[in-house]
């Protein structure tokens, strides 16, 4: 009977993803959008109603040093916090599609995940900020009796209701598609948006009302889940995993489907957690597994399984420079590093490494998502497999350096070919939404797994030596740290990588990746292997993050789950789009500008004590700089100084190699579009790639893409 | 090579192929042979089944019955980059090029073939393009006379010139024979006949072609044979005079597509 028992238990975590899912419909039919943030917003209006229920106080998404909290007196009752928080929940909807969404529009299937991750990595950081990242348990909302089904067998009265709740909803939406002229107007637009626009609907209009929509169902269902779990900001942020697997398996189409999936899915979890208390052998972590199963189940069945939608106009990817003079900027930065790791010291210094540690590992991204278009959410993982190796080799084998970080790295690869197989049949979104889930399944199977991760005190990392030469980070004296000599270790392999990757534009074999990233059908009909093609891709840069991560175990002398969560591997895509995903040196800037612990945060701690802030900024830029600059900051023009201060140099020096300054009309160039600058009124000369001088301290290796990056030709253009 | 009575050995035979899609018969028992040297012509009215026959011999469509064979091998159960491997090569009607991959990178990620050995020495040996491939790349360029625009992004180009550029990718793939999709399609008079010329000139240095076209003028002048289709099905194949009279063709084209009827 304990079979049936767990299977009815399940039911409450079934009718949530059923609810969830739902929701992630109805963004992707009326947008075009797999809202990566859908369980975020479901946390974020869980928090507004857990505000309202203690303290009686409205939340508002502002960080604690605004005023962001009203107060509306006593602490509430479930229906008026219910209500109140539901409405909140429309408003967040409009807002999120108005400001943000909106301009999703014509974004590369890169830009619209990165965005929505920039919008889950922002909600996260105002809860951590506001209410701490400690799990909360406000009061149940439903009752908390049970139904007797008959001798042993008993189930929740909450777990009964729910069910009812999503059904009704389902049934509602299915109502609402099928009879209704806003329905039958979402299902034109999301078959072809240009016909709908012809025959007078209005796509954005009609995109704004489902988003609304599903975040007030998202709303819900947060509001729902505290009857089953306590309230913390990242378990309900990763709940977005078993909705999209429901979603996925019901195509991001039909209402039953997604219903029907959520409640099977949330009854074999529970119905996993009983094979965990009878054999010892099911391991912890098992029923965060089943999401990716149905998700690969999906894949593998279906191919390709997003409907593809009539898009309005053609897809911007990111740009990929061919870069010229790679050896002389290489050998520049270099000198600027070391230069940098010597003059620095303290947190500065120790910034610094850390900022050119997770440049390192961004150059990861750059192969697989800049160069092949392969969107991995799971690349830290793919690093944690690298660190872990790497950390357990060394100290039970006592495998020297530099061989373990290659062995690192080829653990990353073995991992990272495993991965790129379902990458095979699912591309663009599908394959975000397949990595997120082995993220997470990699997290729980291995990195929470004690005995991979050391326990409570981490798994430890040997020194760093060489030849029996001291690399290390720290000595035994504590003064000492962090010392450069790390920094240089890494410095050098990010200049090696960053040689290879960068050389790699133009070879045949990385142009082929970029064919395949353009256009699969075209690249087969040149004689490319896109299956082949793909899985290489996946093979160098599940090595680069393996290496990686392997570095990051020795930047941090020990090793632990948090260091290499679904989390961190989300957040670093995001992180390695505003950097500049097409290029090397967009890496690099990454690293420096957004890496938490990097450069930036650490001179941003020091002046102003910036530092818990950081996360919460980088999210706010990521939807930014999705929206307005795709080709992130390495592929943006250069701040309005910046700019001034170019052109005083150009004009008074020039440009050694450069052709002639080309006059333009010029204040400050704008970027309307990929290839068009808006400029206003005063004349003024600027060199022809509109660059001025390399921005921040990153000297030659600035100046050399940007030569061929297309900032210049777009300037050139202007000026003709 | 061959001589004058000695017909040229067929390079590519196809052998009842038949297509479906969801229920609609879109070719049913169609056999056609090209030898090596010609420029074939494929014409017939829209929805006749020629693109769907492209991407039935270019492995597009691998639930495609019949048999196709390349130089004496089936073809069967090869995907699309392994056929061109063969050195059989093929356009888009709608083109598709690498849009941001210059001309010259768009042919020349059609001429290198790197083995996955070549892929791993690629991440570490410094690249310069081999002199043999710079040739192969500027041969291309220069067989359809569009040199100048080597260095230039396809997006930034006429539509024309993309039309060529279509063409010289192909080229410069190594086809034995190419399957041309619609080159001619959208252009004015002029540059249809200078597509014509090129198209000869590229016979003539020894490349097979298999042409689709809507422009009968076109076919009907650069063809050495000509094989009708309508609904799937063959209505007539022979020498362009023959075409010409045929009244099977005149029917088909008068009957069902007035406009381009003009024979």
């Amino acid at each position: 009977m304990t079979y049936v028992e767990f299977l009815l238990l399940g039911l409450s975590a079934g009718a949530v993803y059923g609810l969830l899912g739902l929701g992630l419909v109805l963004e992707y039919r009326g947008s075009g959008i797999v809202n990566f943030a859908h369980g975020a917003m479901a946390m974020f209006i869980a928090y507004v109603f857990y505000d309202l229920r203690r303290n009686g106080s409205l939340f508002f998404p502002l960080p604690p040093f605004m005023p962001n909290q009203l107060v509306l007196g006593s602490p509430m009752d479930t229906l008026p916090a219910a209500v109140i928080s539901l409405a909140y929940a429309l408003i967040l909807g409009f807002v999120c599609y108005v400001v943000i969404f909106r301009f999703l529009r014509t974004a590369s299937s890169l830009g619209k995940v990165v965005t929505s991750i920039g919008l889950m990595l922002t909600l996260e950081s105002l809860a951590q900020l506001q209410f701490g990242t400690n799990a909360q348990t406000p009061p149940a909302i439903l009752p908390t009796t049970a139904i007797n089904l008959g001798p042993e067998l008993i189930v929740p009265q909450a777990a009964v209701d729910m069910t009812g709740i999503v059904i009704v909803v389902g049934l509602v939406l299915w109502a609402i598609f099928k009879f209704t002229r806003f329905g039958l107007a979402t299902r034109a637009s999301a078959e072809t948006e240009k016909g709908a626009t012809l025959v007078g609907l209005r796509p954005g209009a009609i995109a704004c009302g489902n988003w609304m929509i599903a975040t007030v169902l998202a709303g819900a269902s947060g509001i729902l889940l505290v009857q089953i779990t306590a309230l913390s900001p990242t378990v309900y942020t990763f709940l977005i995993v078993p909705a999209l697997a429901v979603s996925l398996v019901a195509r991001f189409e039909s209402f039953g489907a997604v219903v029907i999936a959520g409640f099977v899915l949330g009854m074999l979890e529970s119905e996993v957690t009983n094979f965990q208390q009878m054999w010892s052998w099911v391991p912890q972590g098992a029923q965060d597994v089943l999401p990716f199963i149905m998700i690969l189940l999906a894949i593998a069945v279906r191919g390709s399984v997003l409907p593809v939608r009539g898009q309005l106009q053609e897809l911007r990817l990111p740009k990929v420079p061919r870069p010229k003079n790679i050896g002389v900027v290489t050998a520049a930065c270099v000198v600027v590093g070391l230069i940098g790791l010597f003059a620095l010291s303290g947190n500065w210094r120790y910034g610094l490494e850390v900022s050119l540690v997770w440049g390192f590992i961004c150059l990861s991204f750059v192969v697989l998502t800049g160069f092949n278009g392969q969107i991995s959410l799971c690349q830290l993982a793919t690093g944690g497999v690298g660190g872990f190796t790497m950390s357990h080799l060394a100290a039970s084998a006592g495998v020297p350096f530099p061989v373990d970080i290659i062995i690192a790295g080829l653990a990353g690869t073995v991992l990272g070919t495993l991965i790129g197989l379902p990458a095979q049949r699912a591309r663009g979104v599908s394959l975000a939404v397949v990595t997120v889930a082995a993220a997470v399944t990699i997290d729980s199977l291995f990195f929470s797994n004690t005995a991979i991760n050391g326990g409570f005190v981490g798994s430890k990392v040997p020194k760093l030596s060489l030849f029996g030469l001291n690399l290390d980070i720290r000595t035994s004296n504590v003064h000492d740290f962090p010392r450069p000599w790390f920094g240089v270790v890494v410095l050098v392999l990010l200049a090696l990588v960053g040689l290879s990757v960068a050389n790699l534009t133009r070879t045949p074999t990385g142009l082929r990746m970029l064919a395949v990233r353009a256009n699969e059908r075209a690249a087969a009909a040149v004689g490319i292997n896109v299956a082949g093609t793909k899985l290489y891709s996946f093979m160098v840069a599940s090595f680069i993050a393996g290496v990686g991560g392997a570095l990051l175990g020795y930047q941090q002398g020990v090793l632990s789950e948090s260091t290499f969560g679904p989390f961190v591997s989300v957040s670093f895509l995001a992180i390695a789009f505003i950097g500049g995903i097409g290029q090397v040196r967009g890496a690099v800037l990454a690293g420096i500008f957004l890496a938490t612990g990097g450069l930036m945060s650490a001179l941003l701690d020091s002046a102003i004590n910036f530092g818990p802030y950081l996360p919460l900024i980088g999210g706010v830029a990521v939807m930014a700089s999705a929206v307005a600059y795709p080709n992130g900051m390495a592929g943006a023009p250069p701040p309005p100084p910046v700019v001034a201060l170019g052109r005083k140099i150009a004009s008074v020096v020039g440009r050694p190699g450069s052709p002639v300054p080309v006059t333009v009309t010029a204040g400050i160039p704008k970027q309307v579009s990929q290839n068009e600058f808006v400029v206003p009124e005063a004349p003024a000369a600027i060199s022809p790639d509109g660059a001025g001088p390399p921005r921040g301290r990153l000297g030659a290796e600035t100046r050399e893409t940007r030569n061929r990056s297309d900032s210049s030709s777009s300037a050139e253009e202007a000026g003709r | 090579m061959s001589g004058t009575t000695a017909a040229p050995p067929v390079l590519l035979s196809v052998a009842g192929l038949r297509v479906r899609y969801s229920g609609m018969v879109a070719l049913d028992d169609v056999s056609l042979d090209v030898r090596a040297g010609e420029i074939f012509g494929l014409i017939g009215p829209n929805g006749a089944g020629k693109t769907t026959l492209i991407e039935a011999v270019s492995g597009f469509l691998p639930d495609a019955e019949g048999e196709v064979t390349f130089d004496g091998a089936p073809l069967r159960g090869l995907r699309p980059d392994q056929r061109v491997a063969r050195g059989l090569g093929r356009t888009f009607q709608s083109l598709e090029l690498f849009e941001d991959l210059t001309v010259r990178e768009n042919l020349y990620v059609a001429y290198a073939r790197p083995t996955w050995w070549h892929s791993v020495l690629d991440l570490v040996r410094w690249s310069r393009w081999p002199a043999a491939a710079r040739q192969a790349v500027d041969d291309a360029l220069e067989l359809l006379g569009i040199t100048q625009y080597g260095d230039d992004l396809p997006s930034q180009l006429p539509n024309g010139v993309r039309k060529l550029v279509a063409v010289a990718r192909a080229v410069a793939g190594n086809a034995r024979l190419l399957l041309l999709d619609e080159p001619a399609a959208g252009l004015e008079t002029s540059e249809s006949l200078d597509l014509g010329q090129r198209l000869r000139g590229l016979a003539s240095a020894g490349t097979s072609l298999l042409l689709v076209d809507h422009d009968m003028g076109l076919v009907l002048s650069v063809c050495d044979r000509v094989h009708v289709l309508d609904f799937g099905k063959t209505i007539a194949e022979g020498t362009p005079e023959e075409i010409r009279a045929s009244s099977a063709v005149v029917a088909a084209y008068l009957g069902t597509d007035a406009e381009s009827g003009s024979l």
